[in-house]
């Protein structure tokens, strides 16, 4: 009996092995349940035990909302727990629908099943801070468009939201330098370079297909503390950046051409910006073009850049009436426009200890401004200006947003406190970074 | 006793010898009527046992009613019991006797009793499964010649069926596992097939 009883299981186990081998793959399938009928776009972060997130999506086409599903095949000779997390999209931003998590062990073989049931997210405005990445602190943003949006901040943190996902670009270090830098400054160029500025003269662009470089600052005869760049604005291969130097608080103006391969720097009271009198740290830079551009610092410092070597100095005034300048602000946000009237700045008064200030033209002269639409004061500094039109800009700063279109500006209700400083703005709406938040809402026409 | 003379008289003597005719026949009628009672008795109580299926013990009672009075259907009964108890010889032998007994029985016996000496007979011919079943448990060693330690011929034949048998057995018993294995693994093999087929249309990540 025993030589039957072994060979029906020989029988069976090499039926039952043939069938293994052939028959099924080692897939862990992911059922989602409850995902929204407006999902246009899944995002799923997995990883097996302490490893890294890897993350992958699920585009329109690649899921049906009546039963969504996807497969992860692990390694053949990986097992432990495989632990998935699930974001539902809709027009490209990073506002979840549902999101959702589901575990499988993979000791089993062939086809491991696991469900994911999905929780209702309310969708904007949202805090784009759910999947598992690490987020910026101290963030700096820009979208060039709701699926490409950059978030970079400190520690050489940079994210990158690609419409479905959240990916941290790790920078080698031979591109960071001695250090990590904390990012200032993040913005596109027409070209899809991507520019990063930050404190320890660290200037870097990644390009289009995300390889990144660093660029050198060269300081001619120049000798200073090192210099932290606060802004960026880049166009057909030319970089133009603001900063200020670490201790001393000089004004610099740096330059990045394809031609000298690194950036030129120009003190503000030195030539070619030679505008006289002491040089005061630059916070931002914005222009409408190579040859339009604004920079904005410390003591009400305005320039004005209209390409070759011409600087102009903008002086501010304190009231509508064009009457004296105002005690010294210290500007931290600029959105630049070709007609100068359109231009648009924020700061803080009182050389940064007062309350906020919105600096508009009149038409006659830049002035500013400490009320909102309803005649209070701001709650605190105003560091960050963006938007779509000069009609219609947000302003973010400490405990407050506002919505600046062409009266006063209108606060933002249901605003977390915090120190908004940074603020990009998209066709349908606006990205605000506040620590490690990243806020969208959408905009009204 | 009491005789007559020769002018008509009764003579004593005559007269004692009627009366002891007389007492005779009443004694011997009485000894019939009991001898009438003890085989009346016996026979049912053979046929008692014999309808409880304790056949020994019914055909000890029909042979007790025989030796009391020699009917010949108690020798059918007996017959008939034999064969009952799978005994052709003995029954075949009872039913003879009656026969011999009984030349003419009724038709309705007559027939009944010809088949069963048919039947007895073709009981006879017939390889006895007891027999057989005795010489299946006969141990091998008997099969063997004492004097000359050859295998005797009849067993040979038994130990070959024997061997045929367990090879038969032995066949069955392995293509049965086999097909059954074959069959518990092609079942879970297609069981896991269904179970592990992925969706059509399924994107997959690769880790």
């Amino acid at each position: 009996m025993p030589t039957q009883a072994s060979l029906s299981t020989v029988a069976w186990a090499l039926s039952s092995a043939l069938c293994i081998a052939s028959c099924g793959e080692h897939v862990v399938v992911v059922d989602l349940v409850n995902l929204s009928a407006e999902t246009s776009s899944i995002g799923a972060y997995y990883r097996i035990d302490s490893d890294s997130f890897h993350g992958s999506a699920l585009l329109g086409g690649q899921f049906q909302v009546a039963s969504p599903t996807f497969g992860i095949r692990p390694p053949a000779d990986r097992n432990g727990t495989l632990a998935v997390q699930v974001f539902a999209y809709k027009n490209n931003l990073p506002c979840a629908l549902n999101k959702g998590s589901t575990e499988a062990n993979l000791a089993t073989s062939g086809k491991i099943s696991a469900t994911a049931v999905l929780d209702v997210i309310p969708f904007a405005p949202c805090k784009a801070n759910d999947a598992p990445v690490m987020y910026p602190a101290e963030a700096r943003i820009w979208a060039g468009a709701a699926n490409n949006v950059w978030i970079a901040g400190k520690d050489a943190a940079v994210l990158h939201w690609d419409g479905t996902l959240f990916q941290n670009v790790i920078l080698p270090a031979s591109v960071l330098g001695s250090g990590k830098p904390t990012w200032k400054a993040v913005r596109g160029d027409n070209q899809g370079n991507i520019w990063l500025a930050g404190d320890g003269d660290s200037v870097v662009r990644i390009d289009s297909k995300g390889n990144p470089t660093r660029f050198a600052v060269d300081f001619g005869s120049l000798t200073q503390n090192p210099i932290t760049w606060t802004g960026v604005y880049a166009d057909s291969g030319t970089a133009y950046l603001s900063g200020t130097t670490t201790g001393d608080a000089q004004g610099y103006i740096g330059v990045y051409t394809t031609a000298t391969g690194k950036v030129t720097v120009n003190q503000v009271d030195k030539a070619p910006v030679n505008l006289g009198g002491n040089s005061y740290g630059l916070y931002a830079v914005d222009c409408t073009s190579l040859s339009d551009c604004w920079y904005v610092g410390e003591r009400s410092l305005v320039i004005h850049f209209t390409g070759g070597t011409s600087y102009s100095l903008v002086s501010l005034k304190n009231d509508a009436t064009c009457g004296s300048p105002p005690s010294d602000i210290s500007l931290r946000g600029v959105y630049a426009n070709p007609t100068a009237a359109n231009v648009k700045m924020v700061g803080i008064g009182n050389a940064g200890s007062g309350t906020g200030r919105f600096i508009s033209n009149n038409g006659t002269c830049f002035f500013a401004n400490d009320r909102d639409s309803s005649m209070n004061f701001t709650p605190g500094a105003l560091l960050g200006i963006g938007g779509r039109r000069p009609d219609d800009l947000i302003v973010v700063g400490t405990d407050a947003m506002y919505r600046w279109r062409t009266a006063l500006p209108v606060p933002l209700t249901g605003i977390d406190k915090g120190l908004w400083q940074s603020v990009t703005s998209t066709p349908s709406g606006f990205f605000a970074t506040q620590a490690s938040v990243i806020h969208y809402a959408d905009l009204p026409p | 006793m009491i005789s007559r003379n020769k002018h008509g008289r009764r003579r004593p003597h005559i007269r004692g010898v009627l009366y002891s005719c007389i007492v005779f026949l009443l004694v011997l009628l009485r000894s019939g009527i009991a001898q009438a009672d003890e085989f009346d008795s016996t026979f049912h109580r053979g046929m008692t046992l014999y309808q409880k299926k304790d056949f020994e013990a019914a055909i000890e009672a029909f042979q007790a009613a025989y030796k009391i009075r020699q009917f010949p259907r108690v020798l059918l009964n007996i017959a008939q019991v034999y064969r009952k108890m799978g005994n052709a010889q003995l029954a075949l032998d009872y039913y003879q006797q009656f026969i011999k007994a009984e030349p003419n029985p009724p038709a309705k016996i007559k027939v009944d009793v010809e088949q069963y000496i048919t039947q007895t007979k073709a009981m006879l011919e017939a390889p006895s499964l007891q027999a057989e079943e005795d010489r299946r448990k006969e141990p091998a060693p008997n099969g063997f010649d004492k004097q000359t330690g050859q295998m005797m011929p009849w067993y040979v034949e038994v130990r070959e069926a024997k061997t045929k048998r367990k090879k038969r057995l032995l066949i069955g018993i392995i293509s049965g596992s086999i097909a059954a294995g074959l069959i518990i693994g092609v079942g879970v093999g297609v069981g896991l097939h269904y179970r592990n087929k992925l969706p059509d249309g399924l994107t997959i990540f690769e880790y």
